[in-house]
């Protein structure tokens, strides 16, 4: 299968500090990747770099072959999705917060059309928040304005979705629902990748995992593979016994 | 998101309205007819419909000195609360206002080496002050935008304290120029009071331009503002170039509100206030945002002009009493009650 | 300085020389000084407009007000049509080429030393079809003023503080016609080598320099009694603070020389 993204030995820097050194990686369609590490590992400098919001001072990226600095912002946003990980709240209301999100559609001076209002409205639904349409996003708690901000990702209609942890405010349930949808979302084709900290959301729910440590990967494969007591050790400095869900079989990580 | 058109026509209609109140109040009494005579005696092509038998002095008054100041007065006031819409975006900073990056500072030194320097010495008339102005504004804006980088981006708080520290130093050095020069003086104290006194066709014809076309502007990019608004890592995902974005805004917003100042001097309050309050009644997007500024920030200094020139002829007060004054406990107001907009 | 001052004075008075030809009927006066100056010269009864400020003579107060030092009410002053409008140069003026586009004739003033205002009134008095008037008015105060500083007999200058203001705390320094007068009256201003005609003073110079006279002239004599640094200087210590009339001494009119009596009159006790 061909690659839907593609870093090779990229390099980024913040002044003198190295944040991502010389990493390279494949991302396939149709699959939900987990990003995890410690704080600092550079996992929000990588989805920047991949939203081309940072340039890379070493090695070059890819969307689908083609260099993502040749792509005009415009078109790179009908193609990739991001949800950074801080976002600012004005006194919109939650439909024209998440009808932002289909702002690369349509032109400066035009108009939303039924299209583009049916997709909100669906984008809306899927996140739970059609009952909140009217209301402002700065009056709305974490939880909910983090929904928002994933419905304003959906509506985008990308085949590409970053996010850096979109589970941060989220309740046990909100967060499941959220991993279930950006499953769903891979499943139909979008290539998925969260940053999580949550290290069983990411044991439970993504196909592939990439685990960070000052900038370098230190381990990539299915959870399975990845999540060994070794590593968690190794990586996170906290030793975990081996254990395992007693229904899916996938991997539990409790310290 | 849109605004109706015949929301559009209310508004137009309701301009008009205060407009010939206005020019129908101060402190000489001049009956309404002849006002309107005057005023559709100008109109071309209809000049044979009015019997002109009033005296010559009251045309004048009219038509030279109301009617002017009362249209720049829609143009300042407007322009200003457009030019603070455009701030308080780009720096997603609710207590920006139009002078904030130091257009007013600069405007000020513009205007004291004009009136000190030029002016005494017969190079140049009063008619040239704006000139200077404006040029001390743009100035002003280049050098703090130059300091306003962090690691080669514009950056919000980063311009807000380079705007606090260039303004600072600039002030300084219009109060020691005061120190040193004593001709026109006078002038310059009149001048950094802020009024639309004394103003004519000619200062209208300064600042309508820039106030119009920074208006069109703005609408034009209001979508990408309202994506701004969002982060800048989320609106460059939406697209939109952020870099580019908020240096089209300060060029915008800087011209705005040098040319709005170069003509009256320093005004304060509508640029912060009425965006801010029009934000809390009908939401931050920005389309709507910057026409309801325009308009409602027109008729404010219009009406706090208007009540400044007449409570207490033949004195006049300074317009900046009366738009606090007023504005004032309606935005504690409003503040209060809470925002009043859900869509 | 002084030399771009005439030039602009008389490049106003070419420009003005063609406009003002009939004497005009209807004139707005912009500044105590100058509605003093009119009524001197006569035409007081042509005077239709004045500032709040013109009090002086006493018929000047039952004229319409047009506005203040700041502002001027533009609708109101063309409302009484006038024919000429008197500006003074060191006060507000830039209304006055406003009024010029609006077709009003205007004529600037701006005397800054006794010789000045001399000129000034026989400029004046030209303006208004009363130049005879007003050299009557120059050599009568050329004459008094001879008379004045002919009867000065000290010898030795006495040292002069004059406080045109407390708050901050200024004085006249050379360039101004206090400090011309304080000259003229036999004494030495302390302040006379000050950068500036107006300037804002060292209260330590003032201690340092010691005046022998201390002039008020913003009616604050309590206050400065009770300043206590000031009581070593010789003025306080012989009592000689005086509180003067400060209309007589800031306005350029024949009445400065009444101040300038005053003074002598002063410094003469002082001297003896």
């Amino acid at each position: 299968m061909v690659d839907k993204i593609r870093l090779v030995n990229v390099t980024y820097s913040y002044g003198k500090t190295p944040v991502i050194k010389s990493l390279s990686l494949q991302l396939k369609p149709s699959l939900f990747y987990g990003v995890v590490g410690p704080n600092g590992a550079g996992k929000s400098t990588l989805l920047k770099l991949m939203d081309s919001y940072l340039k890379p001072q070493e090695g070059a990226i890819f969307l689908d072959d083609r260099p993502l600095d040749s792509y005009n912002l415009r078109d790179l946003a009908r193609e990739i999705a991001m949800i950074p990980q801080h976002s600012h709240y004005f006194p919109f209301t939650v439909k024209e917060m998440v009808l932002l999100g289909r702002t690369p559609f349509y032109t400066r001076l035009g108009q939303p059309n039924e299209a583009d209002l049916e997709i909100v409205k669906e984008a809306m639904e899927v996140t739970e928040i059609g009952h909140l349409a009217n209301r402002l996003v700065s009056d709305l708690s974490g939880g909910e304005r983090q929904r928002v901000t994933l419905a304003r990702a959906f509506a985008q209609r990308t085949q590409v979705l970053l996010l850096d942890e979109p589970t941060t405010h989220l309740d046990l349930e909100h967060q499941v629902n959220t991993c279930r949808l950006l499953k769903a979302r891979s499943e139909e084709g979008v290539t998925c990748i969260a940053v999580l900290h949550d290290l069983n959301l990411v044991a439970g729910f993504c196909d592939y995992v990439f685990v960070l440590d000052q900038g370098a990967m230190v381990k990539k494969g299915v959870p399975e593979d990845v999540f060994t007591s070794e590593l968690i050790e190794e990586v996170f400095h906290v030793s975990v016994p081996k254990l395992h869900h007693p229904l899916t079989g996938r991997p539990v990580i409790v310290p | 998101m849109t605004v109706k058109l015949h929301r559009i026509g209310g508004i137009v209609i309701s301009i008009v309205a205060v407009v010939v109140v206005a020019t129908a109040l101060g402190s000489v009494q001049i009956p309404l007819g002849d006002i309107l005579g005057m005023l559709v005696s100008n109109i071309p092509g209809l000049k044979g419909l009015v019997n002109a038998d009033w005296p010559l002095a009251r045309e004048v008054i009219v038509l030279q000195v109301r009617l002017p100041r009362v249209l720049l007065a829609l143009v300042v006031g407007g322009g200003l609360s457009v030019s603070g819409v455009l701030f308080q975006g780009s720096l997603r900073n609710p207590l920006a206002d139009p002078y904030i990056i130091g257009v007013s500072s600069g405007a000020s030194l513009g205007a004291t080496v004009g009136l000190l320097f030029f002016i005494p010495g017969g190079l140049v008339g009063f008619g040239a002050l704006p000139v200077f102005a404006f040029a001390g504004a743009m100035v002003a804006t280049l050098i703090v935008s130059r300091l306003g980088k962090y690691r080669g981006r514009l950056e919000p708080t980063s311009l807000i304290l380079a705007g606090v520290a260039v303004g600072a130093v600039l002030t300084a050095v219009v109060s020691f120029l005061m120190v040193l020069r004593i001709q026109n003086l006078a002038d310059v104290y009149l001048w950094l009071m802020g009024s639309l006194s004394g103003r004519g066709w000619q200062h209208l014809a300064v600042a309508t331009p820039y106030v119009l076309a920074g208006v069109v502007l703005a609408l034009w990019l209001a979508k990408d503002l309202n994506v701004y608004l969002l982060g800048e890592e989320a609106a460059h995902s939406l697209g939109i170039d952020v870099q580019h974005l908020q240096r089209w805004v300060l060029i915008i917003g800087s011209l705005m509100a040098a040319a709005c100042v170069s003509v009256s001097g320093v005004i304060g309050f509508v640029g912060l206030m009425v965006p801010h309050a029009l934000r809390l009644l009908f939401g931050a997007e920005h389309r709507r945002l910057i026409l309801h500024s325009f308009w409602v920030g027109a008729i404010f200094l219009l009406v706090a002009d208007t009540i400044a020139r007449t409570v207490l002829s033949p004195t006049e007060l300074p317009v900046g009493i009366i738009t606090a004054l007023v504005g004032g406990p309606f935005f504690i107001y409003l503040m209060k009650r809470g925002s009043g907009y859900h869509g | 300085m002084k030399k771009q001052w005439i030039w602009l004075c008389i490049l106003v008075l070419v420009l003005n020389a063609g406009i003002v030809q009939a004497t005009p009927q209807r004139i707005v006066s912009l500044a105590p000084s100058i509605t003093e100056n009119l009524f001197a010269l006569g035409v007081g009864e042509r005077i239709v407009g004045v500032t709040s400020w013109c009090d002086y003579p006493e018929e000047a107060r039952s004229r319409t007000i047009i506005g203040d030092a700041m502002n001027l009410n533009v609708e109101l002053l063309l409302s009484l049509e006038p024919d000429l409008v008197v500006g003074d140069s060191t006060l507000v003026h830039s209304h006055l080429e406003r009024l010029e586009e609006l077709g009003i004739s205007t004529f600037v003033v701006g005397p800054r030393t006794v010789s000045e205002v001399q000129e000034s009134l026989i400029d004046l008095g030209e303006a208004v079809g009363a130049k005879e008037k007003g050299e009557e008015l120059a050599s009568s105060m050329e004459l008094r003023l001879a008379e004045l500083t002919g009867n000065v007999r000290r010898s030795e200058k006495i040292r002069v503080f004059m406080e045109v203001w407390n708050e901050p705390l200024m004085t006249a320094g050379p360039g101004s016609f206090m400090d011309e007068l304080i000259v003229l009256a036999g004494g030495e201003n302390i302040a006379g080598d000050a950068p500036t005609p107006w300037p804002v003073f060292s209260e330590e110079l003032v201690i340092e320099r010691d005046p022998e006279v201390v002039i008020l002239t913003s009616f604050n004599l309590e206050e400065a009694l009770g300043r206590p640094a000031w009581q070593v200087t010789t003025a306080m210590k012989n009592g000689d603070v005086y509180e003067v009339n400060p209309d007589l001494y800031s306005r350029t009119t024949p009445r400065l020389l009444d101040a300038l009596a005053e003074l002598i009159e002063i410094l003469d006790a002082i001297g003896q």
